[in-house]
């Protein structure tokens, strides 16, 4: 890649190279900490807006929220204080009131009050995220005291957890962007009911919002304005300088004068700079071993390994010939050698993953008892049981090649992405793998992941790299096999199901609409998978349990690795990092010094 | 004129007097005067033997090795390994044929269109000459890399032959200018005066008169598409913008400095230099032939 890693994309990462060549940096000076920003690259003239794909504002530095995720598989709502400094929870946790912290300022030295809140869910409706987690009104109870509701009717588990992570920016400056009657066209946007003019104004209204948040995002302030615990100074092509924030509400807690971002164009520089021992921290970057031996041996370089909900997977169009038979699918995953995998595509970054059942080993191990993790298939790299999956299907071999029930030879196409190398390698040793088994296959690389996304949905791909188990929430998790891909959407807040036939609403993976588990129970994982989203965390565990068996038994996916959220810090001029906190490591290093680590040597 | 009268007015192809020398002998002759000559012919025919020969040297399926993985340069693995411990020699040896067929078929086409296009443009003048210019200069205008980029993604290079094909159709240009500027030069000498007035015919001068006088030029030209051809398609492959195999040179490039930190660390540095050596010893192979090639088939320096 110009290879970025998997995981940052996971974040949201843009992958294209901004600028090159760094210019002088401040690293060597004790109180600069210096490192880059795992979401995209240094974009000069992009603007200094949270909305911009490409926006020049930084997570924890800049770039504020109302809380920092603890990252708990089971516990969505435990939350570390942002700009709110306490919260409630209240009605099923269909609303949420915070009270933002005592003496919160922008860098401007205006209060951070409830206008601005309310002004960042209105950008938030701009961006289509605040409807994703069914934001239905805000309402200031007082200057420092906001309420939230849900929209009538639906009970989203993740509520406060995604509103929580909403940026928060100034009204002052977004106010003119977003109009004097942005509430009026969000609430007729939030119309669910039947009347037709109503109905009419409600599709009106949305194409209204989507129009502003083409001009939200390409908003651009003329000066950083930062809530958080440092400012922007100057920007060039090499890096990005921000200063201490003085305005910051807990500014004594934060004992470092200056960061500096360094710009990259692909992770061989990011592994330059932590070579050269440049670089205070580095987020999860994929390299190989002898690049992560090289990185150790610098003085100061330390290892910190955090944990990671993403699984990297071999996906099914299940209606594309043969791979909607469960017994090929199976062949499949014994035909493939896992360890080898990812021996050769995620040495530093991966595990090999133990069980095919749509969640990452960690999690798996968190909801399953160990009983039921025994009832799994780990689908163990066998030749002998893949050909016997195959025989029992039908499947048979001449001059060494297999061949499909059909009468036709079976040949396959891995698709994957370019610049994801992990993948690339990946698909390179599996195809080796099914080839000296006698199916011939090669790799097929696509060259963007935007034309990747497009085409997967368009059915064009048999086989195809996916990320799974993005958690660490059961929702999320599971939707990536029942979800969107599979044709489940919520339309008006109800469930529905587009068949594969409907190529217009992406479902590619045309995964059976019901499995039956071991105990001979029939589930419908689609419908379970959404009931996961209203349910206490408690309440989902059953659920978990039987789709975690699903995706098992009918496996649509093979789980080939799990990543592993490698970091790196340097001890040579700051230390006091929160390496055994791996809740508040999962956090950008900004959430770190709000919270009183990181202190020059 | 009529075809009848000029074919009978045609000469007949003079044979070869009995002790002439042959073409085989007079190249012997011509490349064995240097030994840097004998060296480049050697450096090709070996290159062109590997792409012949070289993937029945191996199976099918070049064996992975988990276990080997930027493998150390040793006997059994001259020049190391690659992402998944395949011998990085057995790569450039298979992956031979699709950089140099796709190499040749694009200095063929390269040379084939650039030669008819410019002969024809030189020698007949008027409109089709503006023609023909102005889709030169189109071409020429027409940032011949970034275009191979933009194409590549639309168009499927897994066959040598259609990335020949694109690497010829977008670099032709500059050798149509200068068969051009030779045929207009050659146009007005004596001898083609006489042609004409012997009533040849206009494929007859353009191709049995004028064709062999800008011979050694169009030759050597030739050869030079081959190695910019080849470096063109190991840098889109180095892009990672074509079809992926993992013998393709320049996918061998792109994955050692973008996947295995060639440039960072040494222990991938022989996964970097195996092509890097490959396409070096190759060109030099090709520069060095290129004095013989001139002289070949440069009628005045063979004359001296």
């Amino acid at each position: 890649m110009k290879k970025i890693s998997t995981l940052a994309l996971v974040a949201g990462i843009g992958v294209l190279a901004a600028g090159c060549g760094a210019s002088s940096t401040k690293s060597a000076s004790p109180s600069t900490f210096t490192t880059i920003d795992e979401f995209h690259p240094i974009t000069v003239g992009a603007p200094l807006n949270p909305f911009n794909t490409s926006g020049n504002n930084w997570v924890g530095f800049d770039q504020m929220q109302l809380g920092w995720t603890t990252n708990s598989p089971t516990n969505p709502n435990a939350f570390y204080p942002g700009l709110a400094q306490k919260w409630k929870i209240s009605n099923g946790g269909r609303t949420v009131t915070i009270w933002l912290q005592p003496g919160a300022k922008w860098s401007n030295g205006k209060p951070v009050t409830a206008q601005d809140v309310k002004a960042s869910m209105a950008a938030a409706f701009t961006q289509g995220s605040a409807q994703s987690f069914y934001l239905g009104s805000v309402n200031i109870l007082s200057p420092t005291e906001v309420q939230f509701n849900q929209v009538p009717g639906q009970d989203y588990n993740l509520f406060f957890n995604n509103l929580m992570q909403q940026s928060i920016i100034p009204a002052s400056e977004y106010d003119k962007v977003l109009g004097a009657n942005i509430w009026t066209t969000i609430n007729e946007s939030l119309y669910a009911g039947t009347n037709p003019a109503k109905a009419a104004l409600a599709k009106k209204a949305e194409t209204a919002l989507t129009n502003l948040g083409k001009k939200v995002a390409a908003f651009a302030p003329s000066k950083d304005i930062s809530a958080g615990p440092f400012v922007l100074k100057n920007l060039n092509p090499g890096e990005a300088l921000l200063v201490k924030n003085p305005d910051f509400y807990n500014a004594k807690a934060i004992h470092v004068k200056q960061v500096v971002f360094r710009n990259y164009t692909g992770n061989q520089q990011i592994w330059n700079y932590l070579i050269g021992g440049q670089l205070d921290m580095a987020p999860f970057t994929a390299m190989p071993s002898n690049i992560l031996s090289q990185i150790l041996k610098t003085k100061g370089n330390e290892k910190v390994v955090a944990p990671s909900y993403v699984g990297a997977a071999l996906a099914f169009n299940q209606g594309i010939y043969p791979y909607g038979i469960p017994d090929v699918r199976y062949a499949i995953a014994h035909i493939i050698n896992r360890q080898a995998v990812q021996k050769v595509a995620e040495p530093v970054v991966g595990t090999v993953s133990k069980y095919s059942d749509g969640m990452v080993d960690a999690a798996a191990e968190k909801w399953l008892t160990p009983s039921q993790i025994k009832q799994l298939n780990p689908y163990g790299y066998n030749l002998t049981l893949a050909a016997h999956e195959l025989e029992k299907a039908g499947f048979h071999k001449v001059h060494g090649q297999w061949m499909m029930p059909n009468g036709k030879p079976w040949t396959a196409t891995i698709y994957t992405v370019n610049g994801f190398s992990d993948w690339i390698e990946a698909s390179k040793v599996i195809s080796s793998e099914m080839s000296a088994f006698g199916i011939p296959t090669h790799p097929a690389i696509v060259s963007s992941y935007s034309e990747y996304l497009k085409e997967i949905a368009l059915d064009k791909y048999p086989i195809a790299f996916w990320l799974n188990a993005l958690g660490p929430e059961a929702y999320p998790t599971f939707q990536r096999i029942w979800g969107p891909n599979d044709g489940y959407n919520v339309v008006g807040g109800h469930l529905v199901h587009y068949p594969y036939s409907n190529t217009a609403e992406g479902n590619w993976l045309d995964a059976a609409r019901t499995v039956k588990l071991p105990g001979g129970q029939v589930v419908d994982p689609g419908r379970l998978t959404y009931s996961l989203n209203s349910l206490t965390p408690s309440q989902q565990r059953p659920i978990v349990q039987k789709l975690a068996l699903a995706a098992n038994v009918s496996l649509p996916m093979i789980t080939l690795w799990n990543y592993v959220n490698v970091q790196f810090v340097n001890n040579t001029r700051f230390t006091d990092y929160p390496v055994n906190n791996p809740g508040l490591l999962d956090n950008p290093p900004g959430v770190w010094m709000m919270r009183g680590y990181v202190k020059p040597r | 004129m009529s075809v009848a009268e000029s074919t009978s007015v045609s000469p007949k192809t003079p044979r070869v007097p009995s002790g002439h020398p042959t073409f085989i002998h007079t190249a012997w002759r011509v490349i064995a005067k240097k030994p840097g000559r004998i060296v480049g012919l050697a450096i090709i025919l070996f290159f062109a033997l590997m792409a012949i020969v070289g993937p029945y040297l191996y199976p099918r399926q070049l064996p992975i090795n988990p276990n080997a993985i930027y493998a150390a340069i040793s006997w059994k693995y001259p020049l190391g390994t690659d992402f998944e411990g395949t011998s990085n020699l057995a790569l450039i040896v298979t992956g031979a044929r699709y950089v140099l067929f796709a190499a040749f078929m694009a200095a063929i086409f390269t040379v084939v269109i650039g030669t008819v296009l410019g002969l024809v443009s030189g020698y007949y003048l008027g409109w089709s000459d503006s023609v023909i210019m102005r889709i030169t200069d189109f071409v020429l205008t027409i940032p011949g890399f970034p275009l191979l980029v933009v194409l590549s993604t639309v168009w499927n290079f897994g066959q040598p032959v259609a990335m020949g094909f694109v690497l010829g159709i977008t670099g032709w240009g500059g050798l149509a200018r200068a068969v051009r500027s030779q045929t207009l030069s050659l146009r007005e000498r004596g001898f083609i005066e006489a042609a004409h007035t012997l009533g040849l015919s206009p494929v007859h001068i353009l191709f049995k008169e004028i064709l062999p006088n800008i011979g050694s030029y169009i030759a050597m030209n030739l050869l030079l598409a081959v190695t910019g051809s080849i470096y063109a398609e190991v840098g889109l492959f180095f892009l990672g913008v074509v079809p992926f195999q993992v013998n393709n040179w320049g996918v061998m490039l792109n994955l050692a400095v973008f996947s295995a930190g060639a440039m960072s660390s040494v222990q991938a540095l022989p996964y970097l230099l195996s092509p890097l050596i490959a396409l070096l010893v190759l060109t030099l192979g090709v520069v060095l032939f290129l004095d013989a090639v001139d002289e070949l088939f440069n009628p005045r320096l063979k004359e001296a």
